[in-house]
């Protein structure tokens, strides 16, 4: 695969619509254009999903990511003006203490918790009803549910449970109680990652155990693609932990330098009893501090907070529609070739065989029109003497055992059989081949080692198609009833515009019955000739008029013909109801083998299906949003 | 496991009748609850009656096992001790690679990225076919700040590794490991053990059985570490599964232990037990409910046991430090694994590990090779092929009767007059006469045809250009047809398709037999003496009666009647002609046999080239042996 469209790409989207920028509303701009650019990312992740395999090695997080920026947080904020209440993640893994931290914080118990993994299974916010009312408000997606409903079995993941346990004190920002990010329960960790849509930023609860932990790690990194703000509580810290403390303040400080992050240190209390007691308010004060003074700036908190995730999710989504939009460039290339195969192998043969343009029945249904109309009884005396001495031929050459060389001992060869049993034969053989073919064909390129090919080789493997002797069984039987239905109307047609046409034109009648006064063998022979005058030169059809002589036999004969008939035959050429007869015979001909050709295509299609989405520079659109955003928020920045 | 079992597993306790010896399960039972519905006691301590029987020597002192177990003169190594009666079938791994090789040679698989972990595997089972003993390596396996390395210490009643506050501190494995089996820890831990990496020799008889390895922990950031920890895990037969309050529900651990163990066995370790959220008998029950599912194997009988301790209060507790908490069921577990796990059960357990480590190498490596489709592929490969050949043997059959049908008068005649060769007499004449006339219309025939005189030549070369491309088509479709049954068997059909030559025209000796058989075929019939005498004798007899008339009437001088001649001749030439009439087309024969003949030849040659090489490789494929003999899957078992 070759790396030049890479820039043209980047052409394609860039250059061609840069608008007068900024544009006229500043929020209804940055609005429409959040709002498009998370339409494009929700087709691109449909497209992902419908077509897993083909993308399945491909880190597309940031897409995921970026639909959480936008729809999430970005439009939300920006349609209340930053109005939304301020919104903390509660985070950390198994038993560090999380409840327990959120009760001491309260000063008394709001969230239940346990010693047990997982105890919390869904997001638990933690504030007055009024501000988590509107909270859900802004995000669609979620609903208010009363805790109680979390006992029910199937209590929904896109929802915000309200504690039952006291009020939450107004000067400290909501939070989000979540599951375990660790948990062995995968629905927990997801219902986590829900919360990551609502919240502003993250307090991380972690120990001496956890903070390395890879699981927690992750989803830090995810976290803080999106929020800019973060407390990390060391929690459960024993005096010999310091040194565990300084790795992680190094640690941290090395992974997320833009972040803000304060970290306390919360001492490890032996007699708190399981799940009840609380940490002496002086543990926490520093933190409850903190939380006081963001709740009270709590505009700028987010307004900067957007700013830092456009940036950085931003970041990640145009990094991953880039790759997305090349891979769907390489499985376009891929389907491409394979698609030309086919035309190559097996659309373009059938649709080139000879028989189509051999058009046998309109000639014979020239002749049967024109043949008797011109009848003479002259004619028909000469014609019987001529059949008696052909079979008198015959006969002598029956007896001299010589026939077999003009094949006279056999009943003569029905052009239109021999044509079709022909074409059938050509066309088993091609479709025989373009089905070998196709699975050579991608063995072959899979063989160079290129991973969408060894991909697409092992797919297309997996479909079963049809065996050869299948096709060439249907194919026969295809013919033989496509023929009766589609081909045999195309002639009637024509014969039925014939008759018309002759009934209209008497004068061409007669010119025909003056210029063959019944010596030409005649009546018979000026139809024939008229009619390959009409339709096109063939050997086959020569055979078919004289008997196996060939053509310069008959560009003799013609010779010695009246030039008025080959005139009339000129004239009746050019009218339009026999062009369009011949168009419509091969065109019919065409689709009844080009039918056939979709025994071995259909099953294939849906690996060709191309992959259709728009091409957008993504990093070009986030570029402007978070101009618009710096115009619109400049204030509180 | 079921929950009940679950329960009974909250018991966790094992318990040996004395005197049971290593009998088996039979010798073991898990202690339940007392009661349906109570909770589970309060696990107590292993009991371990051997203790006095086993005699234990003072702590340093190298002692020597019972007498008869352990046979004198054993290396460091251990290595060449045939412990127990292992199936003499030592060189699985040997078989294995001939396995590969073989597989390589006639269909070209393991593919091309699985031939790596296909070596890594047979070198894994080489090392431990190598290394037989009873002894077993014990790894430690958890996450971050479990205590792993505590353990070990704690283990060993001294510092082996530095354990320090920091997560992912240790990084590469420690190896505590009794002096005479030094060299046994070295070659079962090769390819992962560093020249560098720690190897601390004790003398402690009691621990002589196991080789315990401190790890790198398994859900740190460090990925690295998480590789060396699979290294030392597949090498393991014993694993002491570490957790605390906070990281039992961890999804890297049970991904690990549901996934990687294997065959190995499995002992729970609950550290910690004094930190944090302390441990409680709801964490333990949920602990084993979690576990249950994933099918380990404990190291006897059918519970898995479990150990609540304090690593860090019991090293404390050995070091002499001063110590501040309990030090929980540690003793225990020192208990099972010196005692507990005493020759025979180590023996055993290495036993089974073994053979099954065999049965799961075995497998990777037939799965890695595709023996089974090769070996599918295999089976129906020559029938198959045969159908081809018959269908190929209709084809020709039909080309030829259509190559000679211009030909069968001209062969006729030659048969003709190649049985009138060998007659004589006024019969043979009269036929010579026939045949005279006769070939005058054959020479007109020849020369329309251009045959000549060469018939032989005529028709072998008309059949070599009208059966040639049968052939040949045959043989292509045979090729393609073969190469895709291989392509969706996913084998590499390039060794099977390199047997089956190229598509080269006839052998010359083939063109030769067949010109052979037309000669003969041409030149077949013959007429004897007695059929010759037999077919004169009624000419013979008129002519005679004839003679016998003219001579009478002459010797009567009596005018010989005209008459009586002219009906002598007539009767003559009636009885030849009804005798030419009958005996001739006898003698000309059909050409059914010579066709018959003559395809048979083609269709040896074409068999030749299409079934015998698929016949060979189908052999060579059924002679490869299963991986593992049902014999040795039944001593595993």
């Amino acid at each position: 695969m070759g790396d030049g469209p890479e820039e043209r790409d980047a052409g394609e989207g860039g250059g061609a619509d840069l608008p007068e920028f900024p544009g006229p509303g500043g929020v209804e701009e940055l609005l429409s254009r959040a709002d498009d650019l998370a339409r494009w990312v929700e087709v691109a992740i449909a497209t992902v999903q419908s077509f897993p395999a083909r993308f399945a090695d491909l880190d597309l997080s940031g897409l995921e990511l970026g639909l959480i920026l936008l729809r999430d947080r970005l439009i939300p904020e920006a349609r209340a003006g930053l109005e939304l209440p301020l919104v903390g993640l509660l985070c950390g893994g198994t038993n560090v203490g999380k409840s327990t931290l959120v009760n001491s914080l309260a000063g008394r118990v709001v969230s239940e918790s346990g010693s047990t993994a997982s105890k919390t299974k869904r997001l638990i916010g933690l504030g007055s009803v009024e501000r988590l009312q509107a909270l859900v408000q802004a995000h669609p997606a979620f609903t208010l549910r009363p805790a109680t409903d979390l006992a029910r079995p199937d209590s929904p993941r896109h929802a915000v449970y309200r504690t039952e346990h006291g009020e939450w004190p107004d000067d400290l920002p909501l939070l989000l109680d979540t599951p375990d990010i660790d948990s062995s329960d995968t629905r927990c960790r997801e219902a986590t990652r829900f919360g990551l849509r609502l919240a502003d930023f993250a307090i991380w609860v972690t120990t001496q155990q956890k903070y390395k932990d890879e699981s927690g790690i992750r989803f830090l990194n995810e976290a803080m693609a999106l929020m800019r703000c973060r407390f990390d509580v060391f929690n459960q810290a024993l005096p010999r932990h310091t040194e565990a403390l300084e790795d992680m303040v190094r640690e941290y400080g090395e992974r997320w330098p833009e972040n803000e992050r304060t970290i306390f240190r919360v001492a490890e209390h032996p007699d708190l009893s399981d799940g009840e007691g609380l940490l002496p308010p002086a543990e926490l004060a520093s933190l409850r501090q903190k939380l006081v003074e963001m709740q009270a700036a709590r505009r700028r908190v987010k307004s900067q907070g957007i700013w830092h995730a456009l940036h950085q999710a931003g970041g990640r989504l145009a990094t991953a529609a880039r790759s997305l939009v090349h891979r769907q460039r390489e499985w376009r290339r891929v389907i491409a070739a394979t698609q030309q195969r086919f035309e190559q192998q097996l659309f373009d043969p059938l649709r080139r065989l000879p028989g189509h343009e051999a058009p046998f029945e309109l000639q014979g249904a020239i002749m049967r029109v024109l043949g008797p109309r011109i009848q003479t009884p002259v004619g028909d005396l000469v014609s019987q003497l001529n059949r008696s001495a052909g079979d008198a031929l015959a006969w002598t050459f029956r007896k001299l055992s010589i026939g077999g060389l003009f094949g006279a001992s056999e009943a003569p060869p029905d052009p239109v059989a021999r044509r079709d049993d022909s074409d059938l034969q050509q066309a088993r053989q091609i479709l025989e081949n373009a089905r070998y073919d196709l699975l050579e064909f991608a063995r072959e390129r899979a063989e160079s080692g290129h991973p969408l090919l060894v991909k697409f080789h092992q797919e297309l493997k997996a479909i079963d198609l049809p065996t050869p002797e299948q096709l060439a069984e249907r194919l026969d039987r295809h013919f033989r009833e496509a023929v009766q239905r589609q081909l045999l109307p195309v002639i009637v047609r024509f014969e039925t515009d014939l008759e018309r046409f002759c009934d209209d034109n008497p004068a061409l009648i007669t010119a025909m019955k003056a210029v063959v006064p019944g010596f030409a063998a005649l009546a018979g022979l000026a139809a024939a000739v008229l009619s390959i005058q009409t339709m096109t030169f063939l050997p086959g059809a020569t055979e078919y008029l004289l008997g196996g002589l060939a053509l310069p036999v008959f560009d003799r004969l013609k010779s010695i013909l009246p030039a008025n008939l080959l005139e009339i035959g000129e004239s009746l050429a050019r009218e339009p109801f026999i062009q369009r007869a011949r168009e419509d015979f091969a065109k019919t001909r065409r689709a009844i083998f080009l039918a056939a050709a979709d025994w071995l295509y259909a099953p294939v299609a849906p690996l060709l299906t191309p992959i259709d989405l728009r091409v957008k520079d993504v990093g070009l659109e986030i570029a402007r949003l978070q101009d618009l955003w710096k115009e619109v928020f400049r204030h509180d920045l | 496991m079921t929950c009940e079992n679950g329960r009974t597993a909250a018991g966790a306790v094992l318990r040996r009748e004395p005197g049971a010896g290593a009998g088996g399960p039979s010798g073991v039972e898990g202690r339940s609850a007392p009661g349906p519905g109570a909770l589970a006691p309060p696990p107590e301590p292993p009991v371990v009656p051997r203790v006095a029987a086993a005699g234990r020597p003072p702590d340093g002192l190298p002692a020597f096992p019972p007498a008869g177990s352990d046979p004198a003169g054993e290396g460091p190594g251990g290595a060449g001790e045939p412990a127990g009666e292992l199936p003499s079938e030592l060189s699985l791994a040997a078989d294995l690679a001939r396995l590969v090789r073989e597989a390589r040679r006639l269909w070209g698989r393991p593919a091309a990225g699985l031939d790596a972990e296909v070596e890594r595997r047979l070198g894994l089972l080489r090392q431990r076919e190598k290394a037989i003993a009873d002894c077993l390596i014990v790894v430690m396996l958890g996450g971050t700040k479990v205590g792993k390395t505590t353990l070990v210490n704690a283990l060993a009643g001294r510092e082996i590794g530095e354990a320090s506050a920091r997560a992912c501190y240790t990084r590469r494995p420690a190896v505590f490991v009794h002096q005479r089996r030094e060299g046994l820890a070295r070659t079962r831990l090769a390819g992962v053990l560093r020249d560098d990496d720690l190897v601390v020799v004790h003398a402690e008889p009691a621990l002589e059985r196991i080789i315990l390895v401190d790890t790198p922990d398994l859900d740190g950031i460090e990925l690295e570490h998480r590789e060396v920890f699979r290294q030392v895990l597949e090498r393991a037969d014993l694993a002491l599964a570490v957790v605390t309050t906070q990281k039992y529900d961890s999804q890297i651990l049970y991904e690990i232990l549901g996934r990687e163990m294997g065959f190995r066995r499995v002992v729970f370790v609950f550290n910690r037990i004094d930190e944090g959220i302390p441990f409680s008998e709801k964490i333990r029950r949920d602990l084993l409910a979690k576990i249950a599912p994933l099918g380990l194997r404990p190291p006897d009988g059918e519970t898995l046991p479990l150990f609540t301790v304090s690593a860090r209060n019991a090293l404390l507790q050995k070091t002499g430090g001063p110590v501040s908490g309990p030090v929980g069921q540690f003793a225990a577990l020192e208990a099972f694994l010196r005692e507990r796990l005493d020759q025979a059960l180590v023996r055993r357990i290495s036993e089974e590990n073994i053979a099954a480590m065999r049965r799961e190498t075995a497998e990777h490596v037939a799965a890695a090779c595709r023996l089974a489709a090769a070996r599918d592929l295999a089976a129906g490969l020559v029938v198959w092929a045969e159908e081809r050949v018959r269908e190929c043997q209709a084809d020709l059959e039909r080309a030829m009767g259509k190559a000679f049908r211009g030909l069968t008068p001209e062969i006729r005649r030659r048969r003709e007059a190649a049985a009138a060769e060998g007659l004589s007499g006024p019969f043979g004449l009269y036929v010579r006469l026939l045949l005279a006339v006769d070939a005058l219309a054959g020479r007109f025939q020849m020369f329309l045809s251009g045959a000549g005189s060469d018939l032989e030549g005529v028709m072998a070369q008309r059949l070599l250009t009208d059966l040639q491309p049968v052939v040949d088509e045959h043989r292509q479709r045979f090729r393609r047809a073969l190469a895709e049954r291989a392509d969706r068997a996913d084998l590499d059909g390039g060794p099977l398709l390199a047997r089956l030559g190229q598509d080269d025209a006839l052998a010359p000796a083939v063109r030769c037999r067949i010109q052979e058989q037309i000669s003969e075929f041409v030149f077949e019939p013959r007429t004897s003496g007695a059929e010759g005498f037999l077919l004169n004798l009624g000419p013979l007899v008129i002519i005679l009666l004839l003679l016998r008339y003219f001579v009478w009437s002459l010797l009567a001088a009596q005018e010989p009647g005209a008459g009586i001649f002219l009906g002598g001749a007539v009767l003559l030439w009636v009885v030849c002609h009804v005798q030419a009439t009958f005996w001739l087309p006898r003698k000309g024969g059909s050409l059914e046999p010579a066709i018959r003949t003559i395809a048979d030849l083609f269709v040896q040659e074409v068999r030749r080239g299409m079934v015998e090489p698929v016949r060979a490789w189908a052999e060579e494929v059924g002679k490869i042996p299963p991986p593992l003999p049902p014999a040795a899957g039944g001593s595993a078992a």
